[in-house]
């Protein structure tokens, strides 16, 4: 039988039918100096034939050999999270106001919070993709996550439903002016609205912005108490 | 106060103090020789962090002004051009050299257009995104040309944008083959260069005001 990707150790099988890429996780994409050095050292020392950064800013390590797999993760000191590898789940945010002059609220602190808070997420049968920004200019596309937020000086706006890859879709707006703290719980809620919707029959395996197509949004704001 | 150095690529940090510079690596593929050699420039010059951009890059952030002809030297690596008006990045995924789901070349055709057109100035910002499949992980639906590699050759769409107004691109052709594809792509580019539009408009914003079939009238399709 041919090799398959593995998805306990969040590794893709590549073209050539042998070997695996995988994915460092990094917080917002951010990585001081020495955990850059820790990537160089496990690409050079298990023969990766390339870095890429892919589109949602991870780093994928490329040319992998499946008995490597496990001191590949080692060595780079990150446990694999089964599924999150095939961009199935991820935060992507930009440098915010920690780096950014235009930056108006604190993305990789929500980022933080959300992975700590949430992430993985478990029980959702289809992707899970949100993108934080920290102002209008949307570098890190929350307008086509499942969840997108965008920070101006007033607070988060929270947007739903977007999606870039096979069926592309526009997220809607359906909050503005949030804390930080409304935005964790209001996710909460959504991610709950997303998990159960994902188990029923008739939307199984949908994309958020799908679902909410098919059901409309009067559930889902119901459920966030935004009606 | 200080300010972006566009000439050297560098980006003033909140700060407005040090710089972020965001080296040309198209793609986003970087052999393992080149991300030591970035890794080490970083340490040298006392990186605050890097940081994975959206346009698949790595930028290298903190960095003192004074450093900043030394560093690019050491890097041996050109400007990624992350500011300014021209054609900021072609984004693009392994498509069928590395990944299973590749349909087209896309890092073939990925790279000629990056050497073509990466850097090029016009009225407003302007983006290429090229994904090897229907699963298109770059997003070429939300880019001002974005290709979609199909079994029976390239899908090419017209301004999109995922900015403060986002815009799903327009369907312009299916079906494409690379020369074709590259061809479009061309003609679209060298539309928007020789047209009136006023600065920082961006392409799909153009594409409302003159309608969608003019626009396809003078792009010849």
């Amino acid at each position: 039988m041919g090799k398959d990707d593995i998805l306990s150790k969040g590794a893709i099988l590549q073209r050539d039918q042998e070997t695996y890429a995988i994915t460092a996780r990094l917080l917002g994409g951010v990585m001081d100096v020495p955990t850059a050095c820790r990537i160089a050292d496990v690409a050079e020392k298990y023969g990766v034939k390339r870095l890429k950064i892919t589109g949602d800013s991870r780093m994928a390590l490329i040319g992998i050999k499946e008995e490597d797999l496990d001191a590949a993760y080692e060595d780079l000191g990150i446990k694999p999270q089964p599924g999150t590898a095939l961009c199935q789940q991820f935060i992507k945010a930009c440098p915010g106001n920690t780096f950014c002059t235009r930056g108006q609220q604190d993305t990789l602190s929500l980022a933080q919070k959300v992975e700590e808070q949430f992430y993985p997420f478990p029980k959702i049968s289809s992707k899970v993709k949100i993108g934080i920004s920290g102002c209008y200019n949307s570098c890190s596309e929350p307008a086509i996550k499942d969840i997108g937020l965008i920070g101006l000086p007033k607070g988060w706006i929270l947007m739903v439903g977007g999606a870039g890859g096979k069926d592309p879709m526009i997220a809607q707006v359906i909050a503005k002016n949030l804390s930080e703290d409304e935005v964790l719980e209001v996710l909460e809620k959504i991610l709950k609205y997303y998990r159960a919707s994902s188990q029923k029959h008739q939307t199984r395996n949908m994309r958020l912005g799908v679902i909410l197509s098919k059901e409309g949004n009067e559930r889902l704001l119901r459920a966030c108490g935004l009606e | 106060m200080k300010c972006d150095v566009l000439e050297k690529g560098a980006i003033v940090q909140r700060d407005r103090e040090t710089y972020a510079i965001a080296p040309h690596i198209p793609g986003g593929f970087i052999d393992v020789a080149k991300f030591r050699n970035l890794v080490n420039v970083a340490e040298k010059y006392n990186a605050a962090a890097m940081k994975l951009t959206s346009g698949q890059r790595i930028a290298i952030v903190g960095l003192k002004e004074e450093d900043l002809d030394a560093i690019w030297k050491e890097l041996e690596m050109d400007i990624g051009y992350a500011i300014g008006l021209c054609v900021r990045m072609v984004k693009f995924c392994p498509g069928t050299t590395y990944c299973r789901h590749g349909k087209q070349d896309a890092m073939d055709i990925g790279r000629k257009l990056d050497e073509l057109y990466h850097g090029y100035f016009l009225p407003a910002k302007f983006k290429i995104g090229v994904a090897g499949c229907e699963y298109a992980c770059n997003a070429p639906n939300f880019k001002e040309v974005g290709l979609k590699g199909m079994p029976d050759g390239w899908t090419l769409t017209a301004g999109g944008t995922c900015g403060a107004k986002p815009r799903m691109g327009d369907l312009i052709a299916e079906g494409l083959n690379d020369e074709e594809a590259m061809d479009i792509t061309g003609r679209i580019v060298h539309f928007f260069e020789s047209s009136d539009s006023p600065k920082k408009v961006r392409l799909g914003r153009v594409i409302d005001k003159i309608g969608l079939d003019e626009f396809k009238k003078a792009i010849k399709v």
